[in-house]
This record gives C-alpha cells, sequence and structure tokens, in this order.
C-alpha cells in the first residue's frame, strides 16, 4: 500500500515537472514565432510602402505630357491625320 | 565532571534538562503560525481578491500600445491611372527640455540632415513650447539618417504624405489633402468619408530589446481607406488642359474652364480649370488658382441659352424650326429698353436665330411664352440650384422668381443676360439636348448601371434642335472654328459682357458647348473663357477652336466612329485648318 503511494505521488511529481517545462517551451516558441511574424509583417509594410512609391513613380513615368514630349522630340512621332485612320466596323460596344 | 570517563550525548546534556513550563513552547508555536497565517492571507489577497491593482502594475512594465497606421484610399481615374497615392514619410520633432542639451556639433549634423540652418534650429528648440516640429515630413531614408544620429530628445512620428503624378492638370478636379491627410478640396474633400482611413491600435509585451512578443490584445482593427475610381478619363483630361491652357495663354484670358461629360451615363470625362496650381507644392497659392470654376463661378450664359429657348418653343407647338420671325434689322424696343444685335438681319427662321445667334429673335420667341412657363424649364434644366454631386462649393447660380419678371428682362433671359449659371449646370442642361430630351444627374464617379432620366424635351425636339444647332458650326454659322474633322459636331456660342458692381462693363466670357458625335453624341463638351483681352472675344473665335481641338481627340481616346464621309471631309477639315492662319490670329 505505502509502495503505491510513492509511486503515485512520483509519478505525478514527474508530471508535474514536465507539464511546466512544456509550458515553459512553448511561451518560449510562441514568443519565437511571434518575433518571426512581426518581422514578417514589417516587412510586408515595407514592401507596401515601396509598391506605393513604385506606384507612383510609374504614373510619373507615363504622365501624358512626358510621354507626349517623348513621342513628339525625341522619337519624332506625329498625330496622323483622317487620311491615314482607317475605321474597321465591328461589334465593338 | 566529565572525570568519570562516561560519554555524555548532546540530547542528555544536563544543561538541557531545564524544566520549563509548557506553555512558552505553546506560545512561540502559535506566534509562528499566526505569523504564517497571516501571510498566507495577505498573499491570497493579492493574488486572488485584490490582483488588478498589481496586474496593471506589472504590465505597465512591459506591455506596450501600438498605433496600427491605416492608409488614405488611392483615387485612380476610369482605366486605372493612378491620380493621388499615399506613400508614409516622417515628422521630426523635439522636446525641448532635452534637445537643449546637444552639443553644438551634433546639432550641425541635424541641422545639415534636415537642410536647416543652425541658427533657425536652434530658434525652434528654445522657442519655449513643449513640443516642436523640427521638420514635417521628411523621407524615410533622411528619417533613418536622423534616427541613426540618436540623439537625445530628437523623435519622430510616422505620418502619410499624399502625392499626385498627374500634378496640376488634376489639380482642381482632385484637390488636395492637408498635413495632417485630410481632404481639403475637390474630390479629397467630396469623398472624404471614403478615403480616410482609420487608425488601429493594439496592445502588444515587448521584450528588453524593444521586439514585440506577444500580442495582447487588438484594441482597434485599422481600417484602410478605399480607393476612389472616378469617372474621369486621364487622357481626355490632360488633351483639355493643354488646350485650355495654350487658349489662355494666346488670348491673355483672366481664366478658363472646359467640362467634358459622357452624354449616355452622365460621367463627368474631364474638369479642368486655368490657372491651375501644383497640387505636390503648395507653398505659394493664391485664391485665383484655387478656385474651381466650373463649380464655383457663376456667369451670364449668354447666348449658349437660346437652344434651349427653341427647343421650349418647338416643343410648345406655337413654332416650328420654320417659322419666320422678323428682327427689326437689329434693334428692338421694350419698354424704354432696346436690344441689339451684332449682325443686323431682317426675316430669320427660328433655325436661322440660333446659326446666326440673334438676340432679338431670342428675346421675341422668348416673349411669345408667360414668364412662369420659361422659369419652369429653366428649373427643370436645373439652373438655380446647386448641382448637388457632392463637390465642395457648389454654386447654385442666380434664377429669379418668375413673379418679379419684367418684359425686358425676360427678353434679355432669353439670351442668357440677367440669368447666371456654372459651367458644370449649362453642360448638364445640354444633356438634354444631346440625349433624347431627358436629363441624368451627373457622376464623378463610375456609373455602372444607366441612369434614368427626367425627360425635358421631346425624343424629337431633342433631334431636331440638335440639327439646329449643327448649322452653328456650318458655313454661315457663328461658330466654324468648332468644326472637327471626321465628325459632325453641333453647338452654340457665347459672348456674353460682364457684369461687375452690378453693372455691364467692357470684358467678356466666351463660350462654346457642344456634343459630338450628331448622328449619335457621345460627349459635351463645355468650353468658358473668362475676359480674354487680346484680339477677339467672341465665344465662336476664342472658345469654339478650343473645343474642335478637346472634342477630336477625345473622341478619337474613346475610339468613336467617324460618322462623316471620308472624301469631302478631308477637303473641309484642311479648308477649315488653313481658313483660321490666314486670316491672321
Amino acid at each position: 500500500m505505502i509502495r503505491f503511494d510513492a509511486f503515485v505521488i512520483t509519478l505525478l511529481i514527474v508530471l508535474v515537472v514536465a507539464s511546466a517545462l512544456g509550458v515553459a517551451s512553448s511561451q518560449h516558441e510562441a514568443r519565437q514565432l511571434r518575433s518571426v511574424l512581426e518581422h514578417e509583417q514589417t516587412r510586408a509594410q515595407n514592401l507596401e510602402v515601396e509598391w506605393g512609391r513604385l506606384q507612383i513613380e510609374q504614373s510619373t513615368l507615363v504622365a501624358h505630357r512626358r510621354v507626349e514630349a517623348i513621342a513628339r522630340e525625341r522619337l519624332g512621332m506625329v498625330s496622323p491625320n483622317l487620311g491615314q485612320i482607317i475605321v474597321l466596323e465591328g461589334d465593338n460596344p | 565532571m566529565s572525570r568519570s570517563g562516561k560519554p555524555v550525548t548532546f540530547n542528555h546534556n544536563p544543561l538541557l534538562q531545564l524544566c520549563l513550563s509548557r506553555w512558552r513552547a505553546r506560545l512561540v508555536l502559535v506566534a509562528l503560525l499566526a505569523g504564517m497565517g497571516v501571510l498566507m492571507g495577505r498573499s491570497l489577497y493579492l493574488q486572488g481578491v485584490h490582483n488588478e491593482f498589481l496586474q496593471a502594475k506589472g504590465e505597465l512594465r512591459y506591455t506596450r500600445i501600438l498605433e496600427v497606421p491605416a492608409t488614405r484610399g488611392r483615387i485612380a481615374d476610369r482605366n486605372g491611372t493612378l491620380l493621388a497615392v499615399s506613400t508614409p514619410v516622417s515628422s521630426i520633432w523635439a522636446l525641448p527640455s532635452d534637445a537643449s542639451q546637444l552639443e553644438p556639433g551634433q546639432l550641425r549634423q541635424l541641422a545639415q540632415l534636415l537642410e536647416m540652418n543652425v541658427s533657425e534650429l536652434n530658434a525652434r528648440i528654445a522657442g519655449g513650447r513643449d513640443f516642436v516640429f523640427l521638420k514635417r515630413q521628411v523621407s524615410p531614408e533622411l528619417a533613418g539618417k536622423v534616427a541613426a544620429l540618436n540623439l537625445p530628445g530628437i523623435y519622430q512620428q510616422n505620418e502619410f504624405r499624399r502625392y499626385y503624378p498627374s500634378g496640376e492638370v488634376m489639380a482642381h478636379m482632385l484637390g488636395f489633402t492637408s498635413v495632417e491627410d485630410h481632404g481639403q478640396e475637390g474630390v479629397e474633400l467630396a469623398f472624404e468619408r471614403l478615403l480616410a482611413g482609420q487608425a488601429g491600435s493594439r496592445r502588444v509585451v515587448k521584450d528588453r530589446r524593444g521586439q514585440v512578443v506577444e500580442d495582447v490584445q487588438s484594441i482597434r482593427l485599422p481600417r484602410d481607406g478605399e480607393d476612389v475610381a472616378l469617372a474621369m478619363d486621364a487622357r481626355i483630361q490632360y488633351l483639355a488642359y493643354s488646350a485650355l491652357r495654350e487658349a489662355v495663354r494666346q488670348h491673355r484670358a483672366k481664366a478658363g474652364s472646359v467640362v467634358v461629360v459622357d452624354v449616355r451615363t452622365g460621367e463627368v470625362l474631364a474638369l479642368v480649370n486655368a490657372p491651375a496650381f501644383n497640387p505636390n507644392n503648395r507653398t505659394h497659392l493664391s485664391g485665383e488658382q484655387l478656385r474651381n470654376r466650373v463649380f464655383t463661378d457663376t456667369f451670364e450664359p449668354g447666348s449658349v441659352m437660346k437652344p434651349f429657348i427653341a427647343a421650349m418653343a418647338i416643343e410648345s407647338g406655337k413654332f416650328r424650326a420654320t417659322t419666320s420671325i422678323d428682327t427689326n434689322s437689329g434693334s428692338f424696343n421694350i419698354g424704354s429698353s432696346m436690344i441689339h444685335d451684332t449682325h443686323p438681319y431682317r426675316m430669320l427662321t427660328v433655325a436661322e436665330v440660333i446659326q446666326k445667334s440673334s438676340n432679338i429673335g431670342a428675346a421675341k420667341i422668348g416673349l411669345a411664352f408667360e414668364p412662369e412657363y420659361m422659369w419652369a424649364l429653366f428649373d427643370r434644366l436645373g439652373f438655380g440650384s446647386p448641382p448637388g454631386m457632392g463637390f465642395p462649393g457648389e454654386a447654385s447660380g442666380n434664377l429669379r422668381p418668375a413673379k418679379t419678371w419684367k418684359p425686358i428682362e425676360q427678353a434679355t433671359m432669353s439670351y442668357g443676360h440677367g440669368i447666371s449659371v456654372s459651367l458644370i449646370q449649362i453642360a448638364r442642361a445640354y444633356l438634354a439636348l444631346a440625349r433624347d430630351g431627358d436629363l441624368v444627374p451627373l457622376s464623378l464617379t463610375r456609373v455602372d448601371t444607366l441612369p434614368v432620366g427626367v425627360q425635358v424635351f421631346s425624343p424629337r425636339v431633342a433631334r431636331e434642335v440638335r440639327q439646329i444647332m449643327e448649322t452653328v458650326v456650318s458655313p454661315g454659322g457663328t461658330a466654324v472654328r468648332a468644326q472637327v474633322s471626321g465628325y459632325r459636331v453641333a453647338g452654340k456660342t457665347g459672348t456674353a459682357n460682364k457684369v461687375e458692381d452690378g453693372r455691364y462693363v467692357n470684358k467678356y466670357v466666351s463660350s462654346f458647348i457642344g456634343l459630338a458625335p450628331v448622328s449619335n453624341p457621345r460627349l459635351i463638351v463645355a468650353v468658358m473663357i473668362d475676359d480674354p483681352s487680346v484680339d477677339q472675344h467672341f465665344g465662336g473665335m476664342v472658345a469654339a477652336p478650343v473645343f474642335s481641338q478637346v472634342t477630336e481627340g477625345a473622341l478619337r481616346a474613346l475610339g468613336v466612329a467617324p460618322d462623316m464621309p471620308l472624301a469631302p471631309l478631308q477637303l473641309t477639315a484642311m479648308g477649315t485648318e488653313r481658313a483660321p492662319a490666314g486670316e491672321g490670329m
């Protein structure tokens, strides 16, 4: 009877210690993962910022005034006059 | 004593054989137990009952509340071209109490980075306030460099800055935001509720290196502002702005505006004003530049009102397009007043009154109707009430109640004097003529379901008036220069004396409002040039060429098929293009 009690108590102690260690390690792991997540979120935010800046850059590059100036001056392009335009009849709404 | 040699164990030390009374031991035991009880009770109290206070104190030492920024929505045109984008920037600020201890060398470094004078920087810090912005809205790179200096009392805060890649071309349409990223003008203000994001916040646990290790609670989720897709077409807007700016410069006009409206949907495809401003650099702005004249400025429209009078007359059945009217050779008495025509004629049909723009003809048609009847028409066309598009500063114009009209006033109103409208109002009213007599609301944003209109004229009358307006741009009309190669266009010129301090002065507002292509109207282009001071002031000379330029480009950009036969067209196109040059503009 006494031997059985001792066994149960030892077992419980072992279990308690194991669970305590488990809590500590999972907490640690959670914090590490959180830090990774945080890092990735910052990266995502920075990419978002970068995307915004690229969008601005793109819309600055395709600004009509700039395109027109390059087309006319550097490439020597002209607007076609009406005789040069052929209109195709189609189902275009 | 120990000489007997008998070993004595400690427990049997005779010295301990003292016989103390039992209660003393008991007392110590009770005292110790009581002490333990107090400690346990206290710890139970702190852990279980009164725990909020200590938890709060503990959390204060490692939890932080972080602001989660939300971005303002973007504005794009109908084809997805971005017109306004927010990017993060930093503002550098200082706590003067700490920053005043900066060494001269550090100050110099900081001043160099911020591109400020050391003395200016010192003055800011020594300004005697608790908190001072050193420089607002610097680039993230620069902010990083400032942070790397690691100066005491110098901090930064993240903000957003709005960029407008298209610059002054869209300035009045888009408006701008304040340094706090709130809408101040234009679409930015009109759609503030949609565009503005709401910053969120969350409580986190930080470790001693300042890294977030645990997300405790999201107090408020950030809500990013919604993107707004405008009805505007950036290509047409650019065309309109270039044409208008050139015309304002050429005629040394005070100002000018152009509005382009899609006839099928009521969408505003372009809306420009000159003079404009650069929304990305607003340091030297004047009210003149800021005014969105299309909405805020009303003017006496002049002859551009005549097509409505003609439509009213034909609709009523009292007149037909071919009905002849005696225009009294250029002068006509009403009571004690006399009205004139610039070019005197005798007998003109209703169609010719529009084509030649005869004031007397229009006045005689108008006087054939009751004032209430005319007022009701103006009211249904939207004059005298704000257009209701949600744009800041919409003017309603001036339309007096019909009861107060004297005959001379009714006569002048028939040719657009004594009534004032904004350009957006008159452009919208022309929808009734361009469509089959119905009027739909205008929209700044994309329209996906076709709007239902309010019938103002019958389809037959609208078509007939369109044909009459086509004669305005034909040889013999007042606006031959409004012609567009390849397309049939129709419209009406307006040249109105300006009113200053209640009397007419020798300044003019030249306008042309037209639609194209006549066979199946797609666009309304309204042009207004305020006070052209060089060479010409007639709408047909000043505003009509702008109309032609904008309409041609816009129809091409939209891929609208030409509705004029090609062969004779090329001849007329070349003819009309050469004619103005020959006259020496």
